[in-house]
């Protein structure tokens, strides 16, 4: 058992998986299954919906591992995605739990300590587990400060945007979408293509995905955007910087065009 | 709250069974309508919806089919959130996290229904708020993922297994229909599982009628992306990552 929960904390799939389904209530949940299975109480009702969470869990398995998904290193990005999805039944089990424990004992300061233990696990799940979901794309974090980046450079993308004639012919791919009409934006915040109503493939390129090159690169500084620490001049050309929520600089390129291909897609 | 016996006995406590029913119906919806209506002016921005799905929903509330669907992504999502983008002015990614946060609220409903056809009432309800409480799925609605829909079918899949195992009621049939609706619509991942669930339905109702309107409201909801695939690839598949797999089989 050790050497099992050795292997579950150093491997990053593992760790993902629990993860998916939200430790604070899976790990109960999963040892109150454990239990019930090994003294024999699972009713039939409970043996069905377990069957059905495991064999979801099995089906979403097997076909991310036919579709080439690895579930190793730096590829566990989606696992809470694929997985979580399936929480919330094994969640019922934590709930069966805790009404189990509200009603526990004759009365008395037990059951009011309980009861309060209760109250307090789930207020404390509600204001802080959300409050650190959430603070790092309202208020601080790295995603706070790209928003509003984008936001303040979005006016200067629109007004400088010209629109190749290349995104026209150029036609989507059945391996990604792509819009055929908007502006290119890759760089360090993928959404901030959204700002200006555009395009970013930012998070697929390098996984030939992405069928075409970007108009305008947006980075924060020192971030060392796609391995580079310098920005080419002979491809991009600076246009301006702005600052991001938390004070970081950001910089806008806009890529260089010599020729404007009207014959097809330049890749 | 309950007293004892009503949390574990699941009987009907104080409230009656159907009134406490339509209380928590009503108020997962106005749960979900706040919600939604926050998502709408405050979005998470994610890489997937700001690269697909919402410009999907702009694309189909200007009528851009061609940039509206792509078989990867399912056609039930940008059919609902490019429709809300149509008619209520929202722009197409506040269009994604009204929908989405609003299908997490639902899922709030099965959840409710299968602790309590398993536990009992005190157990329905502790289910019930420690979903609403979560931060994981109501991240994903902010974000504008498709993920809550997904999410949404398996659960009421589950729930119409439970009930149907129970009560081989035509209520059972009619919430596998709309789930597969969820299930076959929004990701192509979630089509086995549906598949694999409608199955465990057939096999608790016994092969009767049930089975066959369920049956029949699966092939009809996975006859949207046959098309969209057969668009795209030639073949009427319900998803593009099954025409590798079909020409393994049969040949191209």
């Amino acid at each position: 058992m050790q050497e099992l929960m050795r292997h579950i904390a150093h491997s990053p799939f593992w760790m993902a998986f629990v993860g998916a389904h939200f430790i604070v209530y899976s790990v109960p949940a999963w040892a109150i299954v454990f239990v019930r299975f090994a003294k024999g109480r699972m009713g039939r009702g409970e043996r069905v919906l377990f069957a059905m969470l495991a064999g979801a869990l099995l089906l979403e398995a097997v076909q991310l591992f036919a579709d080439g998904f690895s579930f190793s290193g730096d590829n566990t990005w989606g696992i809470p995605r694929y997985f979580g999805v399936f929480a919330p039944l094994l969640w019922i089990w934590a709930a069966f739990a805790l009404s189990r424990a509200w009603c526990a004992g004759n009365g008395g300061p037990a059951r009011i300590a309980v009861r309060c233990a209760i109250v307090v696990g789930i207020a404390w799940v509600l204001v802080f587990q959300n409050v650190s979901a959430l603070r790092g794309f309202y208020c601080s974090g790295a995603r706070h400060d790209a928003v509003v980046a984008a936001r303040r450079i979005a006016p200067v993308i629109q007004a400088d945007y010209k629109g190749p004639a290349r995104q026209a012919v150029r036609k989507t791919t059945l391996a990604e979408y792509c819009s055929t009409r908007r502006p290119v934006v890759f760089g360090d915040f993928s959404a901030a293509a959204w700002m200006v109503r555009g395009q970013s493939e930012g998070a697929l390129q390098g996984k030939g995905l992405c069928p075409y090159e970007d108009d305008y690169l947006f980075i924060r500084v020192g971030s060392g955007y796609g391995g580079q620490n310098v920005i080419d001049s002979r491809k991009y050309d600076y246009v301006c910087s702005v600052r991001g929520g938390l004070g970081t600089e950001w910089r806008l390129f806009r890529r260089k065009r010599v020729l404007v291909d009207v014959f097809g897609p330049r890749n | 709250m309950p007293g004892r016996r009503s949390l574990t006995a699941g009987s009907s406590g104080g409230m009656k069974a159907n009134t406490e029913r339509t209380f928590v119906a009503v108020g997962v919806a106005a749960v979900g309508l706040a919600a939604a209506a926050f998502a709408a002016a405050h979005p998470l921005f994610a890489t997937d919806a700001a690269c697909r799905y919402a410009p999907m929903a702009e694309a189909f509330a200007s009528a851009d089919w061609a940039e509206a669907f792509h078989p990867r992504f399912g056609v039930g999502f940008s059919v609902l959130a490019g429709a809300l983008r149509m008619f209520s002015g929202l722009d197409g990614y506040g269009a994604c996290a009204a929908v989405a946060t609003f299908a997490w609220a639902l899922c709030a409903l099965p959840v409710y229904s299968i602790a309590h056809r398993l536990f009992g009432r005190g157990a329905a309800w502790f289910a019930l708020v420690l979903y609403m409480v979560c931060p994981q799925p109501l991240v994903w609605g902010l974000k504008g993922l498709r993920e809550p829909f997904k999410m949404l079918g398996f659960l009421m899949m589950a729930d119409a297994v439970l009930d149907c195992r129970e009560t081989h009621s035509r209520r059972s049939a009619a919430k596998a229909c709309l789930a597969l609706w969820f299930l076959f619509t929004f990701k192509c991942d979630a089509i086995c599982v549906g598949v694999a669930m409608a199955a465990l339905f057939a096999v608790f109702d016994g092969f009767r009628w049930n089975t066959l309107a369920v049956a029949a409201s699966g092939v009809l909801a996975l006859q949207p992306m046959c098309a969209l695939v057969y668009f795209w690839t030639g073949y009427w598949l319900p998803a593009p990552h099954f025409v590798p797999i079909w020409q393994r089989l049969f040949g191209a």
